[in-house]
């Protein structure tokens, strides 16, 4: 009887901590929107009072970023520098984050889940559209009309590549918006051993520049890769997969969504890597590592990596790693939509103030003085001037405060293109006085795949996705680093994404991109 | 009861008063137990959503099971539970007559300053955290440093092995590897039922002349056959629930593995990770616990009808 009235106790209790935990979900659920028609009502009244954009009480927002990996002491500083213009202008604060490359994705997944701690972050190496369909960003198309001006006059169309199933849901940061694929080297061991980066034309042509750095420096590895991840596109379409390739433009002239695992072009590419590594061009145990290449090549162990290129490449990464890299193309520039949502700033639904994170997205992508404290700290303690008004955009040409380098910065600069806007901000010493300008004609003069504007909703074959993926994940990334062998597995990779539905994805893919080049013809 | 209220209800009232200080005892364990174990299972409702979260968990559609269809649909519901399930049924057998063997052993060691040494050094690796267990592993079968490679295979003349990507391998070495760490943990429990069987026995036992191998299968197994039930009765409550740091840290999340290293815990947490969808991952580990939750049912009915006063309930 007691044993009864204990059991009967405890499903009362679970039953009501149910209930409980339904009823704070709900009602946080109503309260996030009741504030957001309270603040909407708020911007009403503002945007009649025309230029007065500044909120009615302090708001601070959460601002997550990637960073090279390393610790940024300064932070604080450079956040209340950055907090001292956003006050007076918007009466926001930002609270700035950083997570290094290599546990960007997992993190900002987590982050996005959670809800929490972070209101404005770039979307990056995880597909736009995968946050959007789990509702973990937040439209902007309003708030873009009402608050983001700038950034429509900085982007232009590209806005546009934001979309998802017309909906706008990130906004591209501003760098190179078309991709070369190329090779990366120190430019010391290439000189010592006569790397002649004029004679490659072809991957062959590097196999045999690489074998001469194996023999000179037996010790390092030529070709060294970051995360795992060795190539990540080498000429064809992604079609919004940017790493997991599942239905791609193999040809990006031609409209017809193929199986990139089952291509010629896959097949060649996997079999010289494996072939690459027999010879030990590649980093040992290339799959599991957790370091990027260019940590390796710091320390003195590896000579070069793959990877996508664009003007002034060398020059910027060159000052931001503290010695001389050179790079060598190998493929010619692409734009494919990835290009452009690769890498969107977007609003995370849990912001609870998604009016002020417009404006102060808005600021990020308008205000030099902004950018340049965002990208490369302070004035004076971070970085100095060296020629004041030298770029081609009117701001100045830059470099390392005194006695500082890449390594003992306090808050070094590392890709600021992943930051929102590069273009309007200073040029790193090293680099042409015009190297934004560069890029901007590098975007408007790459070829463009056929698909270029299109972007796919996976919505409708998630599960296969999911599955497909999950495939991927097992061969993709170890076969372009060599480490398996493509004439015994490349096969059952194939029938596994098969069995996983592939041909579902690509139908999909094929059905919506037919749909959309209709549209285009008009 | 409900005819004479009263008396009963008086009698429970003064027992509950005696044992206040009881209830206060279990009070804490039964809040953990609420916070950790039960609240959270109101979550189980996000394997049957499809999550937007701009509406909420609550608010978001219903899908009924099509977040389940995934794994159904290749392979991955059989690798995973094929995986949990044959890596626990070994290391529970493996653990279990590796860790009495030991027991027994150490049991029989006279010094008692190198008694003390043992055990010390048995149970030294399961301190270790699996972090760092795998880069002791890591400095084993790096192909590049690795010792295995570099200091037996080159020298012996052989072929080395690229071991991140082999893997027929890892059964072998995973299994190897959570022994070493595990063993010496359960040892101890075994040892310290060892110390407890009265002398007596085995006085008595030498008397009958009875050889060392005579007294170990008549009178220390038998004697230690309650440890052992209890002992494999937990484990294999927890038989679909792999160790997390053994599948995902030790072979440094290398893909070409995953059909040997992929568990459900592993499975679940790169579903979240990597896919950024926690309907489906919620879905996965919905079906875990489902599993868990028949078997320990089921060994548990398989024991009481075995030895009734052995059943946990």
């Amino acid at each position: 009887m007691k044993k009864r009235a204990l059991a009967l106790i405890l499903t009362a209790l679970t039953a009501a901590t149910v209930f409980a935990s339904c009823n704070s979900d709900s009602g946080n659920s109503s309260n996030a929107s009741d504030s957001s028609t309270g603040s909407e009502t708020g911007t009403t009244e503002t945007s009649t009072g025309e230029a007065d954009l500044r909120e009615d009480e302090l708001v601070t927002l959460d601002v997550v970023c990637m960073s090279s990996g390393k610790n940024e002491p300064d932070i604080t500083d450079v956040e209340n520098a950055m907090n001292e213009i956003l006050e007076e202008k918007l009466n926001c604060n930002v609270n700035l984050t950083f997570i290094s490359y290599a546990n960007y994705a997992d993190q900002i997944s987590l982050l996005l889940s959670s809800g929490e701690d972070a209101d404005l972050l770039p979307v990056y190496l995880i597909p736009l559209s995968t946050c959007a369909n789990a509702g973990q960003i937040a439209p902007l198309d309003d708030l873009i009309d009402q608050y983001g001006q700038g950034i429509k006059d900085q982007l232009g169309d590209y806005v546009d590549c934001g979309r998802i199933d017309g909906v706008l849901y990130g906004v591209t940061t501003a760098r190179d918006l078309a991709n070369s694929q190329g090779f990366a080297y120190k430019t010391d061991v290439a000189e010592a051993v006569g790397f002649d980066a004029e004679n490659i034309k072809t991957l062959d042509d590097l196999e045999t520049e690489l074998k001469k750095v194996k023999e000179a420096n037996p010790d390092m590895w030529p070709v060294a890769v970051s995360a795992g991840e060795n190539i990540r596109n080498w000429g064809w379409d992604p079609l919004g997969d940017d790493t997991v390739n599942l239905g791609v433009l193999v040809d990006p002239t031609d409209p017809t969504v193929g199986n990139l695992y089952e291509s010629d072009l896959y097949s060649n590419l996997a079999t010289e890597m494996y072939q690459w590594m027999q010879e030990g061009l590649i980093q040992a145990d290339a799959v599991n590592t957790t370091e990027t290449a260019t940590t390796l090549m710091t320390a003195g162990t590896a000579f070069g990596y793959f990877t996508n290129l664009k003007p002034g490449y060398a020059e910027e990464n060159s000052s931001s790693l503290g010695y001389q890299i050179d790079v060598v193309e190998i493929l010619p520039a692409l734009a494919c939509t990835n290009n452009v949502s690769r890498a969107t700033w977007t609003i995370s639904s849990g912001c609870e103030n998604p009016e002020a994170a417009m404006k102060v997205l808005n600021e990020l992508y308008t205000n030099p003085e902004l950018s340049n404290l965002y990208m490369y700290g302070i004035e004076g303690v971070h970085y100095k001037v060296l020629e004041e008004g030298g770029a081609s955009n009117g701001q100045d040409i830059i470099t390392w405060a005194d006695g500082l380098d890449a390594s003992t910065s306090n808050y070094a600069k590392s890709g600021t293109w992943i930051m929102p806007n590069q273009f309007i901000g200073d040029v790193w010493e090293g680099s042409a006085a015009d190297v934004w300008d560069q890029q901007r004609t590098f975007n408007d003069t790459a070829e463009k795949s056929v698909a270029f504007g299109f972007t796919y909703d996976s919505l409708s074959v998630t599960n296969e996705v999911t599955a497909c993926t999950n495939v991927v994940s097992k061969y993709h990334k170890a076969l372009l680093c060599g480490a398996l062998d493509p004439a015994t597995t490349l096969d059952q990779f194939n029938e596994e994404l098969y069995a996983a539905g592939l041909q579902n994805i690509i139908d999909e893919k094929q059905s919506q991109l037919d749909a959309w080049l209709e549209t285009q013809g008009e | 009861m409900k005819k004479s209220p009263s008396p009963s209800r008086a009698h429970l009232m003064s027992r509950i008063r005696h044992n206040i200080p009881l209830y206060l005892m279990f009070l804490p364990g039964a809040i953990y137990l609420l916070i950790n174990n039960y609240i959270p299972m109101s979550g189980l409702i996000i394997a049957f959503k499809q999550v937007n979260w701009n509406k909420g968990i609550i608010a978001s559609p219903w899908v009924g099971f099509s977040n389940f269809e995934y794994l159904f649909t290749t392979s991955d519901a059989w690798v995973i539970t094929r995986n949990t399930l044959g890596y626990n049924i070994v290391f529970i057998a493996l653990g279990t007559i590796i860790a009495i063997t030991v027991a027994i052993l150490l049991n029989e060691i006279r010094s008692m300053a190198l008694k003390k040494t043992y055990q010390t050094v048995i149970l030294l690796p399961y301190l270790i955290s699996m972090v760092v267990v795998s880069y002791l592993v890591y400095a084993l079968l790096s192909s590049e440093n690795g010792f295995v490679n570099l200091s037996i295979l080159e020298p012996l003349g052989l072929n080395t092995v690229s071991w991140y990507t082999e893997p027929k391998y890892w059964p072998f070495i995973l299994t190897v590897t959570y022994i070493w760490k595990s063993f010496g943990y359960n040892c101890i429990l075994y040892y310290a039922t060892l110390v407890g069987i009265d002398r007596g026995y085995y006085e008595a036992a030498v008397i009958d002349g009875a050889n060392r191998w005579q007294q170990v299968w008549n009178i220390t197994l038998p004697e230690l056959i309650p440890t052992i039930i209890t002992l494999t009765l937990m484990s294999i409550g927890k038989i679909f629930y792999s160790d997390f740091g053994l599948f995902y840290q030790v072979p440094m999340d290398s893909g070409p593995l995953y059909d040997v290293t992929n568990t459900i815990d592993t499975y679940v947490y790169r579903g979240l990770i990597r896919l950024n969808n926690v309907g489906m991952s919620s879905a996965a580990g919905f079906y875990q616990s489902i599993l868990g939750f028949i078997l320990v049912l089921l060994a548990n009915f398989a024991v009481r009808k075995i030895s009734a006063e052995n059943a946990l309930f």
